[in-house]
């Protein structure tokens, strides 16, 4: 099935006649490829469609699934993905044309729509063509916009080289997002990665400042003996989330060393070995607790 | 008491004018397109420009606790340059339909030549279209009839006047603009436009319908606490109350809230300002540790 169609079934139980009848004129329009008509439909879709939150069953769950986009459907507002759809299904057999149409919009985007626009890139057509406009939704200021581009899609593991994939761990790090729900985490694991994120770990603590320790997910493959004694001095830290995550990266190591470490508390080993504890679990308990406490 | 300033050029302001007018009781400003000082001579700019005022600073804006519109327009200075202000009208349909959007401004006259009439009748034209109140700045020099010759024209365009805030009134303009049914926005700027002790004269002797107070506060010597400022010294003097109210909140609301886009819920129903909040990130604040704005911090001297 057509991904347009499948959106466009998605989105049309949660329109209203008005709004229904707007998209499907618009829909008309965008087919002969006129900028301008995207542009105005584009900018003006929260306003005409509204801003609900979508529904979606468990079976359009399926049907998304076998799409194979890699892209997170919940949370999603139908303005969102009115857009999504008007993106898809604007002519794009001319590469650069559809191209050089799309940059129009993101440099003119507004926050919102920025934040769509980058939500939407693993659904574009000719992909390759927008990593450097991926790499600039990196360099946002705006939390929001970084966040549509580095978590929960999947467009910057498959489409980015490594040095930009390395910026964007880095500064996920530097803005406090949650490492776990960047996609492909530990497939795009690297050596300069790690040797970036143990520097970036002395310069916090040498200014007295705590370490994410998600971090050393990242670290843990590559553990050498020096990067070592930065474990055992988390291990045995009071902190139990430095712990905790010393004995998770431990047991992503082959070095000797740290299996015996991590050995040491035979329960935590267990758990880790029976898969009870992983990153993801650990990581989202992390941010649980985190919002938990900004509850008044 | 919650304040609305409905027009201010925030681009030009500091973090800190943010924190203090947030302290101040401002929940909403209006920011609307203007010259930069400099002028611009490349369309791009004015594009740059515009994805700001919808982009960045409505972000920036988000990390204080304060809402943040624009109205979008050429203004009048900036119209002398023909071939210019010809591809800066292509632009503006592109923005004027996003979201908090509020209005066409601030467009009218400054010189009062030729081509900035041409361009506010254009303009004038863009809003009629898309249904959207036009924010109407009154040139500095020749003000009174420039004031008089702005309504004429909006009139002649078919444009109800209570779909137009005519701004930088004083007291020799105001009766004229309240007398044919416009709005009358009033600007507290230091030593050019109006002071708020005149201003609580204004008000006390046309009353508060249809009557909104500003800072207009941008890259001069102006005050982004004009608006709390003068409804202080309103009460201090003996506005009732609900005459203040109307003049630093309600109306504004009322006249930018014809847009569709501009809705008291966007701030009764946000919660406090959060910073740590998803999607208002503290990227401006890189570094600090968010604080909650409810509460007074003294320990603003160590740097952490
Ligand atoms: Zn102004």
């Amino acid at each position: 099935m057509r991904l347009s169609t499948v959106i466009y079934h998605l989105l049309s139980e949660h329109l209203s006649d008005d709004a229904s009848e707007w998209l499907n004129a618009k829909m008309a329009l965008l087919e002969k490829g006129k900028e301008k008509d995207l542009f105005f439909s584009f900018s003006s879709a929260p306003r005409m469609v509204g801003k609900k939150t979508l529904t979606i069953s468990a079976e359009q769950t399926k049907v998304l699934k076998m799409l194979g986009t890699g892209i997170e459907w919940q949370h999603l507002t139908v303005d969102t993905i009115s857009r999504w759809l008007m993106l898809v299904s604007y002519p794009s057999h001319d590469e650069s044309h559809y191209h050089a149409v799309l940059s129009k919009l993101f440099s003119t985007a507004d926050m919102e729509e920025q934040i769509a626009l980058y939500k939407a890139l693993p659904l574009l057509p000719h992909p390759h063509k927008f990593r450097f406009q991926a790499t600039e939704g990196i360099r946002s200021n705006i939390k929001g916009v970084f966040e549509a581009v580095a978590l929960d899609n999947p467009f910057p593991q498959q489409q980015m080289d490594e040095s930009a994939w390395n910026q964007l761990v880095l500064k996920a790090f530097f803005i406090g997002s949650p490492l776990y729900r960047i996609k492909g985490l530990d497939e795009r694991a690297n050596s300069a990665l790690a040797r970036m994120l143990v520097d970036f770990a002395h310069e916090r603590w040498a200014a007295g400042r705590s370490v994410n320790p998600e971090l050393w997910r990242l670290v843990g493959p590559f553990l050498d003996l020096k990067v070592f004694e930065d474990l055992y001095k988390l291990y045995h830290s009071h902190n139990s989330d430095d712990r905790i995550a010393a004995a998770l990266a431990c047991a992503q190591s082959t070095l000797p060393e740290a299996r015996q470490l991590l050995e040491k508390d035979m329960k935590l080993c267990d758990a880790i070995e029976r898969g009870k504890l992983n990153w993801d679990i650990f990581s989202r308990q992390l941010y649980a607790e985190e919002f938990e406490e900004l509850q008044p | 008491m919650k304040i609305i300033d409905p027009h201010i050029h925030m681009s030009s302001r500091t973090t800190d004018d943010y924190e203090n007018m947030r302290k101040a009781g401002v929940v909403a400003v209006i920011e609307p397109a203007f010259w930069l000082g400099q002028p611009r001579t490349e369309v791009g700019s004015f594009k740059d420009y515009y994805s700001s005022l919808v982009g960045w600073e409505r972000f920036r804006a988000s990390q204080f606790g304060i809402k943040h519109y624009c109205t979008m327009g050429l203004n009048s200075k900036e119209a002398n340059n023909e071939p210019l202000a010809e591809q800066v009208m292509e632009l503006l349909p592109l923005y004027a339909c996003k979201e908090g959007v509020v209005g066409i401004g601030e467009i009218g006259y400054d010189d009062q030549t030729k081509a900035e009439d041409k361009f506010f009748r254009l303009q004038l034209e863009l809003a009629k279209e898309l249904g959207l109140p036009v924010q109407v700045h009154t040139p500095h020099r020749d003000k009174k009839a420039g004031t008089i010759k702005s309504m004429d024209v909006c009139e002649e365009h078919g444009i109800p006047p209570h779909l137009v805030i005519i701004d930088h009134n004083n007291e020799e303009t105001a009766k004229s603009v309240l007398d044919r049914g416009f709005w009358a926005g009033f600007t507290i700027y230091p030593k050019t436009k109006m002071g708020n002790e005149r201003m609580v004269e204004v008000v006390r002797k046309f009353g508060a319908e249809r009557i909104m107070v500003n800072s207009s506060a941008d890259w001069g010597m102006s005050d982004p606490l004009a608006v709390p400022k003068t409804a202080k010294l309103m009460l201090d003097r003996g506005i009732p109350k609900e005459h203040v109210e109307l003049v630093c909140y309600q109306n504004a609301l009322d006249a930018f809230g014809q847009s569709g886009q501009f809705n008291e819920n966007d701030w009764l129903k946000a919660e406090t300002a959060d910073q740590t909040q998803k999607y208002n990130g503290n990227s401006v604040l890189r570094g600090q540790v968010p604080q909650n704005l409810e509460q007074d911090n003294e320990s603003d001297i160590i740097i952490k």
